[in-house]
């Protein structure tokens, strides 16, 4: 090579020039273009990746899935955060405190019960009894005219029990006008959907005989901001809730049209249910639809499907749903995945207990095994290419010969074509005849590219790559596995017998 | 002068490029009577003048031998196709060789004292030599498609060994009776750059089916210079050639060799003599070198332009990278690693030389010359006649024979007009035809060709 560029330095600078327009050489260049393996799971990972949200892999089997999740199609805390309204009362209680001879310097109790009354209910419910979550009583007391001996006035509920288990008590300052009780964590139980208050009245004689007299004693107050935490009860009226959800669905692979059908789609029902008891579902609606054509094709065999949820304690628990449609057209586009139905939980007489975290929640996955039965899929891709139109090829190549050598073991027949174009216009293709990769039959694909090719080759600027793809090989769809691969070799072969170097074509 | 040295320097680093065993280098010129150069290879030999000064270009000598390229094969009757099948299947399997050598003394001055003949040179030398495989040449000729398969490797063999050095002589004539004469010169050798490249065992193979090209890689190379060339680009490269020539070219300090030529010479009686010499003897000690060795089986140099599906789709194929790649595969992270000091030796040769002598006009010389290079000896054999005419014109033809570089005839002429001297001489008069011709053909006609020539100044004659 030193001597070749030593020798061209030498005729350049040489005052006779060489008159040599040709060198002849019998000249093959073998050269390895591409030479790998390629995995099904390798190609899915060049896949867009929106294809991540369609593509599940699975002990090596493929699925194209769609799910659609309703979480909270029957949320306790929807029922339960309302509480019950809240309430303002005042009430006016005349009562009579007797004569009677206190010990005297000693004190003296007296204990009204049930002097005032509070109505707590919640409809659909005969509550037993509930732990609040949250709530606020208020409570502001007088007693006219005012009782000389009053040394301390309780008022008390033994239907509200406090986190330590103890029932409420109040103690009345009459330096304050408005008492709070926060009554998180409280207890209620209600009777006969009252809760019920009493006085507890301290009377203190420093000597001689406590005469009595007629009081009469204004309570106000309410219970604010009321929401339940768990609800012991009994259920009057059945709880059910109405769900209808979409999921917007996209395969998002363009250039594809033909033929391809799905076999019957797996559909698993994945449910929570966290109330402690059973529910019933039913599920109206679930159909894959196309918004641009109105295409529906609905994948319930039946009206619907009744499912029965059971609880799970917190995790997850799935069924898979027989009985769908039969087939499904892989290319008609979808876009929507809809998901529509109901859930029915207790009936009246039931004795219940729900907590406000408790909910149901519901997860349609439609699952599609990547088994196919394709007659004819065709995927066309254009790819812009420049190979430097200015570069005669034809004065350093007689032919190129490519080779395609494959063992291919994804269970797909692919029937391959290019298309050179120049300017929109086709100029030349590949293969002339095309190009079929077999399935489970190791070959080579040739294709001989040599004067006229060659150059429409090199003035391309564009290649339109088209792939069809069949299964016609076999009767039954064929399933697609994450680990079958087709062993790819790509080569090429040139042949040149003159190297031009004068400028005019070898054939000139 | 500044850019004349520095052209010349770039000449000879240029025809360094190209690759000797043993080779013609104008040995006629030292039988040009007149001419005060009778000493040059056999320091022995008498000098008929009682000085001599030569200055830049007194002595100047370009010689190419090329063992295997041969204009004819490669173009034949049709001179505007280069037959490269021909041109390949011509040459040997492995031993093919392109060999150039140059010196050009800087200065040279002799004066004679009694009877003793004492003259300085200080020359510049470089010797190339370039060998190669058939298969060097019919990779790029043949492709690897004609190798194909683990039983058909190609022998990518390229052997480069590049000397470059000056000489300073002290060269010492003794007149010991009328009839003998000895002589020695001994020499201090500053290197200046050598640069030595043996992959004699390289292969290269491509597997058959898959295309996939694989070397086995046996790559020695030794380097050492005293020039700091840095940079890319040629601006840089000429700047450091400025700095090796006005500065580092008188570098004392690195690579220093020693050399000696050794001669006597015999006046039998007054028409017949002879006379033998050693000449060349001597090596440089290269330090501060650099070398690279590998020997790895099974390098991978291409499984595939594409790596991936990606780059078929977008047909986007970084050559760069691939190129850096392979090199990186082949050569590995680091470039040259620091090495020992090595010597290189001269190329020596004995000669033996008698002549007859009729009159001025007529002598007739033989001389045989034995070359030792690597090991091996490499005979040639010159027969010369010589003579002067009107007393000032000399001229010499010569015919030289060598297996191994083939039969030539020689021509020189000179000219001796009073102190001035003017001379030029061709060990193979046929290559002289080709001046003119485009470079190609001037460097393949035959497989030597060379020239030398000067102009020295002579002071008084000195009659024996």
């Amino acid at each position: 090579m030193t001597v070749l560029v030593v020798l061209v330095a030498l005729s350049t600078a040489s005052c006779k020039k060489q008159e040599v327009k040709k060198i002849a050489v019998d000249n093959q260049f073998a050269i390895a273009i591409f030479n790998d393996t390629i995995s099904v799971r390798d190609l899915l990972n060049d896949l867009d990746s929106t294809c991540n949200s369609w593509l599940r892999v699975r002990n090596d089997s493929i699925f194209a899935y769609y799910a659609d999740s309703v979480n909270g199609v029957l949320k306790a805390s929807d029922l339960l955060d309302a509480g019950i309204e809240d309430i303002d009362f005042t009430t006016v209680t005349s009562f009579t405190m007797p004569m009677f001879d206190p010990t005297n310097n000693h004190d003296t109790v007296i204990e009204v019960e049930k002097f005032m009354t509070v109505p707590f209910d919640f409809d659909g419910f005969d509550i037993d009894s509930v732990l609040l979550r949250k709530g606020v009583m208020s409570f502001g007391f007088s007693v006219e005219p005012q009782i000389e001996q009053l040394r301390r006035i309780e008022i008390f509920s033994n239907e509200l029990i406090s986190p330590d288990g103890e029932p409420l008590v109040i103690p009345i300052d009459y330096n304050m006008r408005d008492h709070q009780v926060n009554l998180a964590n409280y207890r209620v139980i209600p009777v006969e959907d009252t809760v019920s208050f009493g006085a507890r009245i301290t009377l203190h004689v420093d000597s001689g005989v406590y005469l009595g007299g007629d009081y009469e004693c204004t309570s106000t107050g309410g219970l604010t901001g009321v929401g339940f935490k768990t609800v012991y009860a009994l259920v009057t009226k059945p709880l059910d809730s109405i769900f209808s959800d979409n999921a917007a669905i996209d395969f998002g692979i363009n250039g594809l049209s033909g033929s391809a059908w799905l076999p019957v789609p797996r559909i698993h029902i994945t449910y929570r249910n966290t109330f402690g008891m059973m529910a019933d579902g039913d599920i109206t609606t679930l159909e894959f639809f196309n918004s641009r054509t109105g295409l529906v094709t609905d994948l319930l065999a039946a009206d619907h499907v009744d499912v029965d949820i059971y609880p799970t304690n917190g995790l997850y628990r799935h069924f898979t749903v027989t009985g769908f449609t039969d087939q499904i057209d892989a290319l008609a586009g979808y876009t929507r995945l809809d998901f529509d139905g109901q859930v029915t939980m207790a009936i009246p007489g039931d004795h219940i207990s729900i907590s406000d975290t408790s909910s149901v929640d519901v997860i349609a996955d439609v699952e599609m095994p990547f088994s196919f039965k394709i007659t004819d899929l065709r995927y066309t891709d254009t790819i812009n290419i420049n190979f430097g139109e200015d570069v005669n090829v034809n004065n350093y190549f007689d032919e190129i010969k490519f080779f395609i050598d494959y063992d291919n073991k994804i269970p797909l027949e692919v029937q391959m074509q290019g298309l050179f174009m120049r300017h929109g216009h086709v100029i030349d293709s590949l293969f002339d005849e095309g190009g079929t990769i077999l399935y489970n039959e190791p070959a080579s694909l040739t294709t001989v590219i040599t004067d006229r090719k060659l150059s429409n080759v090199m003035r391309a600027d564009q290649m339109i790559l088209r792939l069809g793809v069949n299964t016609d090989f076999q009767e039954d769809p064929v399933l697609i596995r994450e680990s079958n691969n087709i062993a790819l070799r790509m080569r090429m072969l040139t042949k040149t017998t003159e190297i031009n170097i004068g400028g005019d074509h070898h054939d000139d | 002068m500044k850019k004349i040295f520095r052209l010349l320097i770039i000449a000879v680093l240029i025809c360094s490029s190209l690759a000797t065993k043993a080779q013609n280098d104008g040995i006629g010129f030292t039988l040009l009577p007149q001419m005060p150069y009778s000493n040059y290879y056999n320091p022995g030999i008498n000098v008929p003048y009682r000085g001599m000064v030569g200055v830049a270009f007194s002595n100047v000598n370009a010689a190419v031998f090329n063992s295997s390229i041969k204009y004819n094969d490669m173009l034949g009757k049709n001179e505007t196709v280069i037959d490269g099948v021909a041109l390949v299947n011509n040459l040997d399997e492995f031993d093919n060789v392109f060999n150039t050598s140059i010196s050009l003394d800087f200065a040279n001055a002799g004066f004679r004292v009694n009877r003793f003949f004492i003259n300085i040179d200080w020359r510049l030398r470089m010797n190339t030599d370039l060998n190669y495989s058939r298969d060097f040449l019919g990779f790029f000729v043949f492709g690897n498609g004609h190798y194909l398969g683990n039983d058909n490797p190609c022998d990518f063999k390229l052997g480069m060994d590049v000397t470059m050095f000056s000489e300073l002589a002290l060269g010492v004539q003794a007149k010991v009776n009328d009839r003998l004469t000895l002589g020695m010169r001994p020499k201090v050798l500053f290197g200046l750059a050598n640069v030595s490249i043996d992959n004699g065992k390289t292969k290269i193979y491509t597997d058959p089916n898959s295309y996939i090209m694989t070397a086995d890689v046996d790559l020695n190379v030794k380097a050492a210079t005293v020039l700091q060339v840095e940079g890319e680009n040629l601006d840089d490269f000429l700047k450091s050639m400025d700095s090796v020539a006005s500065n580092r070219l008188y570098d004392l300090s690195e690579n220093i060799g020693y050399g000696l030529d050794l001669g006597a010479s015999y006046t039998i009686n007054k028409h017949f003599g002879v006379a033998a010499g050693i000449y060349d003897l001597g090596f440089i000690r290269w330090t501060e070198t650099r070398t690279k060795t590998i020997e790895r089986n099974n390098v991978m140099l291409n499984d595939g332009l594409f790596d991936d599906l990606d780059e078929i789709k977008t047909m986007e194929l970084d050559y760069s990278s691939m190129v850096e790649d392979i090199a990186k595969e082949v050569w590995g992270d680091v470039f040259m690693e620091k090495g020992k000091d090595y010597n290189t030796y001269l190329k020596t040769r004995l000669m033996l030389q008698g002549y007859f002598e009729l009159c001025p006009m007529l002598r007739a010389t033989a001389i045989g010359q034995m070359y030792f290079v690597k090991d091996q000896v490499y005979p040639a054999l010159t027969l010369a006649y010589s003579g002067v005419f009107l007393n000032h014109i000399n001229l010499m033809l010569n015919c030289t024979l060598s297996d191994y570089t083939g039969t030539a005839v020689g021509v020189g002429l000179g000219l001796h007009a009073g102190a001035f001297n003017i001379y030029a001489v061709t060990d193979n008069i046929l290559c002289v035809t080709k001046l003119g011709s485009p470079a190609l053909e001037m460097t393949s006609a035959y497989r030597t060709a060379n020239i030398r020539a000067g102009i020295v100044w002579t002071i008084g004659k000195y009659n024996e």
